[in-house]
């Protein structure tokens, strides 16, 4: 159904902020990531299978995640059934993409 | 080999119901938000209190993030998804989620892809009771149905792959590996050994879905669908 895996990463939504300090801050991140990502791929590691969960819950990351889910719309439940009923598409999926 | 179409359920079966007996159901995307709520509903007030459950301990938020991070880089598309009923006053309820990463090589056959089960629970009674709904389902084989599809909507063919967790008792690890075979996955015991990189083998615990394997697995719930 789809003819590749995933879609590419699209890097573009990575705005930097016009304030230099917050914009410094922000290129010491991206930097400390790309040093991880260059790190694996020269070491060319074959993770164990407790890679994901270990990885997503070094500090950086689990408070990164944190902070993004202090930012999502409160919710008391998890919504109306006909209206995930009315979401589903050709697959039978209530998909969330737009 | 794949007559079955390839769609997600929508109807889940009760278990232990009356024969077959099913109510209806939705197989939806869960994203960042679905799975807060995972947290905030279910998963903290009843599961991580529960020192039987392997996943008391499971971050679904973080793992998300991780995953689209980690494996996007290799072109592998994170997907989580729900299966959700009605409560008695029309809200959803999820009975229980599953986190998919689509492009891994298929265990034994490196050359093709197929979805790997990273995550997969269901609903503790407790938590379906006190959010409305009064009866128990049979998840695991639907969320595994779920896998096969993703699967085929990526056109792998519903090869699909899991390692069984290797934490807990003994008796929780017999458990979880009598319920993948009840599923008709398949262990890959001969993979024991096999090296999968200079650091690494292989171990006993690899559990898979093969085509026909998929085929046998999906065409019996064709009438949920």
């Amino acid at each position: 159904m789809f003819s590749t895996l995933s879609d590419r990463v699209d890097l573009s939504g990575l705005e930097l902020s016009p304030q230099p300090a917050e914009r410094e801050a922000q290129v010491r991140v991206l930097k400390d990531v790309f040093s991880v990502l260059e790190r694996h791929h020269l070491e060319r590691r074959t993770p164990d299978w407790a890679f994901l969960a270990e990885d997503s819950e070094t500090p950086a990351v689990a408070a990164a995640v944190d902070a993004l889910v202090q930012s999502l719309p409160d919710d008391t439940d998890f919504g109306s059934f006909d209206a995930a009923r009315s979401r589903r598409d050709v697959t039978g999926v209530a998909r969330l993409r737009r | 080999m794949n007559a079955t179409p390839a769609t997600a359920i929508r109807r889940l079966p009760v278990a232990g119901g009356a024969p077959a007996r099913s109510v209806e159901c939705v197989v939806q995307e869960a994203g960042l938000r679905e799975l807060r709520n995972w947290h905030r509903f279910i998963h903290d007030p009843f599961i991580a209190p529960d020192a039987a459950r392997l996943d008391r301990t499971w971050q679904w938020t973080r793992y998300l993030m991780g995953s689209y991070v980690l494996n996007d880089a290799y072109g592998r598309l994170t997907e989580a998804f729900q299966i959700v009923v009605a409560s008695r006053t029309g809200r959803s309820v999820p009975v229980g989620q599953a986190m998919l990463v689509t492009g891994y090589p298929h265990p034994g056959r490196a050359n093709e892809l197929s979805t790997f089960v990273w995550f997969l629970t269901s609903t503790p009674a407790a938590a379906l009771k006190a959010l409305g709904v009064d009866d128990r389902f049979v998840v695991m084989p639907l969320l595994l149905d779920t896998a096969v599809q993703a699967s085929r909507w990526a056109g792998l063919h519903g090869r699909v792959a899991l390692h069984a967790d290797h934490r807990g008792s003994k008796q929780q690890q017999d458990d979880l590996v009598a319920r993948y075979l009840r599923c008709g996955l398949t262990r890959r015991i001969e993979l024991k050994n096999v090296v999968l990189s200079l650091f690494r083998r292989m171990d006993d615990r690899y559990f898979v879905y093969d085509e026909a394997s998929a085929h046998a697995c999906t065409l019996r719930w064709d009438l949920l669908r």
